[in-house]
């Protein structure tokens, strides 16, 4: 199933900052974790990806560090930090605001939006 | 167009609107480590895929460049990147002028050997301006300056023929070096003994004041020294004895190293009184 790009867009920082939350990991592993854990629903692009990692980075909410795979590969980890942690905070509470509300919505309850 | 000259073209697409030039080849590499990253994925699951189907497929997934390179440009402030452009310039420039200024300046013994300096007041002497000059690889070598120093030789003193070798380089940090010219070189004067120029001979001679005082001075009279220094040149005071000297004899350079090997020569005419 693909999603209008928007939907990704907007939930991306949410769902980057809650992988990060597990454990360090770079850009590669991030959007395989991101589709075995969605089973293959989410397949994040790497263009969508890195600006947000990038972005994420430079307000503070996450910082990286290089570490040599046993292949030899030098990789780009990232690392949640306690802004992060704070900012997944207040992006799970809006989510859960939101998708409370569109379920309202499309169930045709009392709008909690009015 | 080969499978790697395309990534290349698809990586240096998607960080050219970074313009710190160490933040677009960090996030180069990064993109670029994840794109073998999918390589090797996409090996492990079809392990008999062609090599160029792989690369494209990678290529593929990794979407449209030029969307990533807009991005990107946002979250790696451009304002920034040019920002750091211009400082590292202008530290740049500031660097150059300060080693320029600090290479024009004269110390206090290069005044005194400068034929032309200020070692007699403020008169300027000696000065050659169409000397003979020869082209040895990169550096000209070019005699600016000839005269005869005389000294008081009743006190003990022996006068002097200078002739200021200039060696110019069209790059400031490409300077020939001070061990190179006194090695290379040997000067004669009107007794046409050739002298090596990578040793000097020195002179002690005392000068009464006519009231019971008096002043010791210390007088170079053979050899080398380097002088003057610019940007672009240094400058060398070569000295030989002036015995025998009369107006119009020559003094005669020759230099032979693993630069190169030439000779010149100037005619002296012009004699300076110096203590």
């Amino acid at each position: 199933m693909k999603f209008d790009k928007g939907l990704m867009a907007g939930s991306g920082t949410m769902l980057v900052l809650s992988l990060l939350e597990g454990g360090d990991m770079y850009g590669y592993q991030m959007i395989e974790e991101l589709s075995r854990r969605s089973s293959q629903l989410f397949q994040m692009k790497e263009g969508t990806l890195y600006p947000i990692l990038h972005s994420l980075e430079k307000e503070k909410c996450l910082t990286s560090y290089q570490q040599e795979a046993p292949t030899g590969r030098v990789r780009k980890y990232y690392r949640l930090t306690r802004k992060g942690r704070q900012l997944l905070d207040d992006k799970r509470s809006e989510w859960s605001a939101f998708r409370q509300g569109v379920d309202h919505v499309l169930s045709g309850g009392a709008g909690i939006l009015a | 167009m080969l499978p790697h000259d395309r990534r290349d073209q698809w990586l240096d697409t998607a960080v050219s609107g970074i313009r710190f030039g160490l933040d677009r080849k960090a996030v180069r590499k990064e993109l670029e480590d994840h794109m073998e990253d999918k390589l090797a994925g996409l090996r492990r699951l079809f392990p008999d895929i062609p090599e160029e189907e792989a690369q494209d497929r990678v290529l593929r997934d990794m979407g449209d460049a030029q969307e990533l390179k807009a991005s990107l440009a946002r979250v790696h402030r451009p304002w920034l990147g040019w920002l750091w452009n211009i400082s590292r310039w202008a530290m740049l420039l500031a660097l150059t002028v300060a080693n320029m200024v600090q290479m024009t300046v004269r110390t206090d013994y290069s005044l005194d050997n400068s034929i032309w300096g200020r070692s007699a007041g403020t008169q300027i002497y000696g000065r050659i301006r169409d000397g003979e000059e020869v082209r040895v690889g990169q550096y000209t070598f070019q005699i600016t300056g000839a005269a005869c120093l005389d000294r008081p030789e009743a006190q003990g003193a022996e006068d002097s023929l200078q002739v200021a070798l200039r060696v110019s380089s069209p790059k400031f940090w490409e300077r020939i070096s001070t061990d190179a010219v006194y090695g290379g070189l040997t000067a004669a004067g009107p007794d046409g003994e050739w002298r090596p120029m990578d040793r000097m001979s020195v002179i002690r001679y005392t000068v009464e004041d006519g009231a019971g005082g008096s002043t010791t001075y210390q007088q170079w009279w053979i050899g080398a020294e380097l002088s003057r220094w610019g940007p672009c040149y240094r400058e060398f005071a070569v000295r030989v004895p002036a015995e025998s000297w009369q107006p119009g004899d020559r003094v005669s350079l020759k230099f032979d190293s693993e630069l190169g090997s030439f000779a010149l020569s100037v005619p002296v005419t012009e004699k300076v009184r110096v203590q």
